[in-house]
């Protein structure tokens, strides 16, 4: 071998030894249909604008069941992508054997709430049970987030969970990183005043705020402020959340309100436009006349293009309750249909809520729009099955026991969500003011979210703890009462890049069960059979292309 | 000629052993029971089978040549050392791709079983593929090598199994073991299974592709240096 030879290949290799070591060329092309396996533009800025140090510790590790590899694998691809951009994001995996330890697992359940999820697999006769932790901790400087990566839908199969949940990670991961990068909160208050809800009734919706938000409790009556300070107060917040009030707002409340939207700031409203109550609904025997709820707001809203009608939503897709049969000893409990608890699928065309499946509306009543330059969406509204039932009525749980009359149930798609945004003006231009403003503003930008229900956004409580929001513990379903209302918020305070982080769909296609079922001996004895075909062919093709040049070599 | 019976017979066991698993033999690994329109479980597994398949059709490359001193007749032709190492390595690559070409059909298979609104992706299954054609060739560079320094075919066939297994997946066990990320990192990036895991799942990064280049010339490179070194011994 010459030395001309020799140089070709040092050269060649010291070449492509330097683009491996250098970096210079890591072009990287995405082929997969969906572009699995990039992240999005907002999700990019999100992590490049992360300043201080994150660390996600991951739980999920050690010997995994087939399903969960694929759930790890996704994880790992993702923080892969992430830690690229970034070089504030750490990576830590926690040692299986640490986790296995009964010790540890208590320390981490008791102190972050994290639980294992057991995998049972069927092998022949024998039950085999796996603990995994489908979990991440992610930790800034000053406190750490636990992160869920199932998600925690409970009617799923294991194989669609993990699915579902492989198509959630981005966002789930992301989510997380949000909340520990998260610099400025911005502010929340909810109104304490006015007969609004109990706080151990909100519980749950605010602790899921929490993480993104700061909260505050606000006070209309808080003794010894003046109206204007009040309001100054108020305006320091982005959003005030009223839910469920049951006392009427005074004219300097409701100039506020006014001057507090004029100004920009979004109000949540869940409201009863009946005196409805869940408690007076369980209790009286022959049931009761709901009074009007009335806050003496109707002008307001009326300028704001929307009313309520007094009446009660029924519809046939409706919540069961859970009622007591029976005598004494033979009482029995069974669930009932009950028309006047819908359960409605929210708009899938809206950001809030386009993966947002059922939520559960209990007492509702409709909102009429009205015309005018505010733009109204219409993000709840009952199914096509449903009536309106007029004031007055009266409410007993007997209805649940009928079999409802269907043909009655023939109005359509009564409104009971809706959101409104735009430029709105002010109640008072041409009025006079309840008490001095100091920056009186005719009009302003806002958004007003209304719900009709004052139990939107209100958790059942058990042995005086809070159960998670949408949550029934009668029948044991759950609905999606709080991805709604959490969405909502960041709606509205202007976190679209929360919302679009969930976006991608993946297109991870199932294969057809059926078709396997009806073929499965079929593909089976094919697949058996493609080594011999190939060996065949092989073998014809050699006899022919070797066995005539031999013949002519040896004649 | 008589080598091609064992190769026929090699070529069949490898194809049995693919269908048994990912079809028929009910494990973690068979795609009719994952459900999931992809071929995953076979990207994941195929490198090592691959790390048996390639010694096994490779190891007499030169063995046999030594044994039978027919090496010297191929000295004795007007061929330098390099020609002689790419000719036994094309003849690999010829029996490679006859024994992967059959598995496409897994791809038809599997396009016509997916649920009748789901798509099957070709284009980052063929990423796929390649990536695993690729290791197959940066295995046969190093069992051309080992069967140049290894006197029986059977020891070429038993280390070249260790060493196909070990540049796929132990460097991988080696950075595992070590404390500090730099190493990790390091470690990991010698090792084929870093390089692998984008292909397989179709993103196309330009710096793999440099990475296997750069394995098989390595590879190829030594056993014309120890061809060389057995030309000048004689």
């Amino acid at each position: 071998m010459n030395w001309l030879t020799h140089f070709l290949w040092i050269f060649s290799l010291s070449v492509l030894f330097l683009a491996n070591r250098l970096h210079f060329i890591h072009h990287r092309v995405d082929l997969t249909s969906d572009k699995r396996y990039s992240l999005s533009t907002t999700t990019i800025e999100l992590i490049e604008d992360v300043s201080q140090l994150i660390t996600i510790d991951i739980l999920l590790s050690g010997h995994l069941p087939p399903s969960f590899l694929r759930l790890r694998s996704e994880l790992d691809q993702f923080l892969e992508l992430i830690t690229e951009k970034t070089d504030s994001i750490v990576i830590n995996m926690v040692d299986s054997k640490w986790l296995e330890n009964n010790q540890n697992a208590n320390l981490i359940s008791e102190n972050l709430g994290i639980q294992p999820h057991y995998v049972f697999r069927q092998i022949r006769n024998t039950t085999n049970q796996t603990t995994v932790f489908p979990w991440l901790i992610i930790h800034n400087e000053t406190a750490s987030f636990p992160i869920s990566l199932l998600s925690s839908k409970q009617s799923l199969t294991q194989p669609e969970l993990v699915l579902e949940s492989i198509e959630l990670l981005e966002k789930t991961l992301l989510e997380g990183i949000y909340q520990a990068a998260i610099k400025n909160k911005k502010n929340i208050a909810v109104l304490k005043s006015n007969k609004t809800s109990d706080d151990l009734y909100l519980t749950d919706w605010l602790l899921s705020l929490k993480k993104y938000y700061d909260l505050a409790s606000f006070d209309f009556k808080a003794a010894g402020i003046s109206t204007q300070k009040t309001y100054e107060n108020l305006n320091r917040f982005e959003v005030l959340i009223i839910s469920n009030p049951r006392e009427e707002f005074t004219l300097e409340e409701k100039f506020i309100i006014d001057q507090f939207t004029c100004h920009g700031g979004r109000i949540i409203w869940l409201i009863n436009p009946l005196d409805v109550n869940l408690k007076n609904l369980y209790q009286t025997e022959n049931g009761y006349l709901p009074q009007i709820n009335d806050l003496a707001m109707d002008d307001l809203f009326f300028k704001y293009q929307f009313r309520f009608q007094n009446q009660l939503v029924a519809d046939l897709y409706a919540s069961p309750i859970v009622l007591a049969t029976g005598k004494n000893e033979s009482s029995q409990y069974a669930p009932f249909l009950y028309p006047y608890f819908p359960i409605i699928q929210p708009n899938q065309n809206h950001p809030i809520s386009n993966r947002i499946n059922s939520v559960w509306t209990r007492l509702t009543s409709p909102i009429d729009t009205l015309k005018g330059d505010l733009n109204k969406t219409v993000l709840l509204a009952s199914s096509e099955y449903s009536k309106g039932s007029g004031y007055p009525i009266r409410l007993d749980l007997k209805t649940a026991g009928q079999t409802p009359e269907f043909e009655s149930f023939n109005q359509q798609h009564f409104m009971v969500g809706i959101l409104v945004e735009g430029l709105f003006e002010s109640l008072f231009t041409h009025r006079i003011h309840p008490f001095d403003m100091d920056d009186f503003k005719n009009n302003g930008h806002s958004a007003w979210l209304v719900i009709t229900d004052g139990n939107f956004g209100e958790n059942q409580i058990e042995q005086s703890r809070p159960l998670p929001l949408g949550y029934d513990k009668w029948t044991n379903n759950t609905y999606e009462n709080k991805s709604f209302l959490v969405n909502s918020v960041h709606h509205l305070t202007g976190h679209h890049e929360i919302l679009s982080l969930g976006q991608k769909k993946m297109s991870l296609s199932q294969l057809d069960l059926v078709k396997i079922e009806r073929n499965e001996m079929g593909i089976k004895l094919f697949m058996i059979s493609i080594p011999l075909i190939v060996i065949g062919v092989l073998w014809v093709l050699i006899q022919i292309l070797v066995k005539h040049p031999k013949k002519t070599i040896i004649n | 000629m008589h080598r091609t019976k064992i190769g026929y017979l090699i070529i069949g066991v490898y194809l049995i052993v693919n269908s048994l698993l990912f079809w028929i033999i009910e494990n973690p690994y068979n795609i009719l029971s994952t459900g999931i329109g992809d071929l995953r479980p076979f990207f994941e597994l195929s490198p090592w089978l691959l790390a048996l398949l390639i010694p096994a059709i490779g190891m007499k490359s030169f063995t046999d040549e030594i044994q039978n001193k027919t090496i010297e007749v191929l000295f004795s032709k007007p061929l330098s050392s390099s020609h002689l190492v790419l000719g036994k390595f094309f003849g690999l690559l010829l029996l490679i791709c006859v024994s992967l070409i059959p598995l496409l059909i897994y791809f038809f298979t599997i396009q016509l079983l997916i649920v009748s609104n789901g798509s099957f992706e070709l284009i980052s299954h063929l990423s796929g593929l390649m990536g695993i054609f690729l290791i197959a060739l940066v295995f046969s560079a190093i069992t051309l090598c080992l069967s140049l320094l290894l006197k029986n075919s059977v020891l070429v066939l038993i280390i070249g199994l260790i060493i196909c297994c070990f540049h796929y997946y132990g460097w991988f066990y080696l950075a595992e073991l070590s404390s500090s990320t730099q190493w990790f990192n390091a470690l990991k990036s010698f090792g084929i299974i870093d390089h692998y895991k984008g292909l397989s799942k179709g993103i196309l990064n330009v710096s793999d592709i440099v990475y296997y280049l750069l394995n098989i010339l390595l590879f190829l490179y030594l056993s014309t240096l120890f061809l060389e070194r057995l030309k000048f011994q004689k």
